[in-house]
């Protein structure tokens, strides 16, 4: 009766082994036919587990392998029924490991502290797995991104999960066996502890792998966009060069005693000329570049334009910065007042006025109601949030790493941004 | 009841900008009253500083707005001037002659609400409220505007004037309940700031009408703040 009682017990274990797997599973993209894959590589995962049962021994090794095929039967599992790679059918298959582990362990002792012994309290089980699966998944599962476990990971995982378990069960089966019944308890509560914080630390490191990942990402596409900046900037001093260059030509011609049709011709060239001479001149150089690209947008797109700047204060920003921090408002600018339904509405502003030893730059828009998030910055309403949302996100982080601040305010439709600067001598 | 001066040249610009005023009037519940001019000549000869805020157009035939701005303020160096102008590229120059901000003709309604706007509040912050602390023997009355900052040292509490400092019983929670809002802020738990006086910001350190003052660590991004805004709507 103990064989029945041992083999529906690895039965039952190896199906919730299972069951955990498919949980860790659920980030994963699923392969067609889920349910049938699950049914038909959950049968082959058994037949893969008894193949490789043996009797105990006292070497090491044999008495290791049942759970290493144990193991491996819920990697093979997971990459029957879902596409991914080895490394991430090895991280399912361990934290399935550890978790199938740890309940079990908490049920043995349970049962020991208990009711002292082996016996079957099936219900018991039930919850114990029940309430580990349901913290997992609401801690863990559901905000998870698909699995992209690095090499490092899954062989640290392996290399933590299995030995814990496999060490502590044999000591176990020893203490046992040897009739040391007390220290039982002691190394079933040791073995549960390790293996919740083996666990725990396994999972904790692969979110922070996830986040420092997401910040690489955003880092390039910043790098993109600020390299995106220089350029304009560069092409906006060509353009100005240009035009200053013929304005002299023209005033040259003219000078030549240009009369009648040919003096009327220039003038009007003049005129449109002056159009973009729309140049800012607020004597800082990366602000004039950055000015005239928005009074030059803001008259392509009828958007009304005011500006009064004195840049002379500014000498101390890098010019990539400073054009980054005020592109970067204006464009929001831009886009705030394009939305707005009344087209008398779209109105930008901007002053830039120093105040003592200080700078403050300003943008005045009219706007529709802007959603803050926690952070104190509007949440962007542009489809990618990643690259639209974080254009405050840098403003403010510039402008603070200057040793300034940014402030937002928005009041009687009006969307007021500030930048404060110190100034460097 | 907000005494508004408009020096405009033509008819038409004229009683457009009236009617703008007459409307944000109405939308804000505020009264208004227009004294116009026809050129800059008008407006300079027997000027009083009687007005809350000028509208002066800088072409104008006789006396453009410049000039004008330039002459009034020998004798009004406060009273907030907005231009009207045909030609952004002068506006910068506006800085010179200390005007807040210009409109480009032709003014919509939407654009010269807002420079208004902002006016008012400039006019609105201006005026300055007293205080009045209990000294030993009597009492001692400040305006807001002369006080650069408090300071707080165990019990003692020291009000730093301009010229002079003198030491008062209180708490600076009392008084920033009396100060005009956002006008005054705290760069420590022991100093009360009176941002019109601070003119540089370094590190942790704010200079305040010539005094250093130490920022507090939990301190310094909320004052840098109240500083940015400050300056946004009054500063010069």
């Amino acid at each position: 009766m103990r064989e029945l009682d041992i083999l529906t017990g690895l039965i039952l274990g190896h199906f919730y082994f299972l069951l955990g797997c498919m949980l860790f599973m659920m980030p994963l993209r699923r392969r067609p036919f889920f349910a049938l894959r699950a049914a038909a590589c959950g049968l082959a995962s058994y037949g893969l587990f008894f193949l490789f049962l043996t009797p105990p021994s006292d070497s090491l090794l044999f008495y290791s392998l049942p759970y290493i095929f144990f193991w491996a039967s819920g990697v093979f599992f997971t990459l029957g029924c879902c596409e991914c790679g080895i490394r991430e059918a090895v991280f399912c298959a361990v934290c399935a490991y550890a978790l199938q582990h740890i309940a079990s362990t908490a049920y043995l002792l349970l049962d020991y502290l208990i009711w002292g012994g082996r016996s079957w309290h099936l219900a018991l089980q039930g919850v114990i797995y029940g309430v580990l699966w349901l913290l997992v998944w609401r801690v863990i599962i559901r905000r998870a991104k698909p699995w992209q476990i690095p090499l490092s990971q899954s062989i640290s995982g392996v290399m933590v999960i299995l030995p814990i378990s496999i060490v502590f069960s044999a000591v176990i089966d020893h203490a046992e066996f040897s009739g040391q019944g007390g220290q039982i308890l002691m190394l079933r509560g040791y073995d549960l502890i390790c293996s919740v914080f083996a666990l725990y630390f396994l999972l904790s490191v692969q979110r922070w792998l996830e986040s420092q990942q997401e910040l690489t990402a955003i880092r390039q596409m910043w790098q993109v966009r600020r390299n995106q900046l220089i350029e304009e900037q560069e092409t906006m001093r060509r353009i100005d060069q240009r035009c200053h260059d013929l304005k002299y030509h023209m005033q040259a011609i003219q000078d030549l005693g240009a009369e009648g049709r040919v003096s009327e011709k220039l003038s009007e060239m003049a005129g449109l000329i002056a159009r973009y001479d729309a140049s800012a001149q607020t004597g800082n150089e990366a602000l004039d570049a950055v000015l005239t690209k928005t009074a030059l947008t803001c008259e392509a797109r009828g958007i009304g334009w005011t500006c009064m700047a004195d840049g002379s204060g500014l000498g101390g920003l890098d010019p990539v910065d400073l054009y980054a921090m005020m592109g970067n408002a204006l464009d929001n600018a831009i886009e705030a007042v394009q939305r707005l339904e009344d087209p008398q509405k779209r109105i930008v502003d901007v002053t830039v006025r120093p105040c003592g030893q200080m700078v403050l730059l300003q943008v005045e828009n009219y706007s529709k109601e802007p959603e803050f998030s926690e952070d104190g910055l509007p949440r962007t309403s542009k489809a990618d949030p990643n690259v639209h949302g974080f254009g405050t996100r840098s403003i403010r982080d510039i402008a603070e790493s200057y040793g300034g601040t940014l402030t937002l305010d928005y009041q009687q439709g009006i969307f007021t941004l500030r930048i404060l600067l110190p100034l460097r001598p | 009841m907000y005494r508004i001066g408009i020096a405009e040249d033509e008819e038409q610009a004229l009683e457009r900008l009236q009617e703008f005023l007459s409307r944000y009037a109405g939308e804000h519940s505020m009264e208004i009253a227009v004294t116009p001019f026809s050129d800059g000549q008008d407006l300079v000869e027997g000027y009083r500083p009687i007005y809350d805020l000028l509208l002066i157009d800088i072409e104008m035939p006789r006396m453009n707005g410049m000039e004008a701005a330039g002459k009034i303020r020998r004798t009004d160096p406060l009273v907030p001037i907005i231009f009207v102008t045909n030609l952004a590229r002068y506006a910068v120059r506006g800085y010179e002659v200390g005007a807040i901000d210009f409109v480009v003709k032709p003014v919509s309604y939407y654009a010269f609400a807002m420079k208004l706007r902002r006016a008012l509040a400039l006019i609105e912050g201006r005026q300055e409220r007293s205080l009045i602390f209990p000294l030993r023997d009597g009492f001692r009355r400040v305006s807001e505007g002369e006080i650069r900052y408090i300071e707080i040292n165990g019990h003692q509490m020291t009000v730093h004037l301009k010229e002079e400092s003198f030491v008062v019983s209180g708490t600076l929670r009392k008084i920033e309940e009396q100060v005009t809002p956002g006008r005054f802020a705290r760069c420590n738990s022991c100093y009360l700031v009176n941002l019109s006086f601070v003119s540089a910001v370094e590190g942790d350190e704010v200079t305040v009408g010539g005094d250093r003052l130490r920022c507090s660590r939990p301190k310094r991004k909320a004052f840098l703040e109240a500083v940015t805004n400050y300056m946004g709507v009054w500063g010069r």
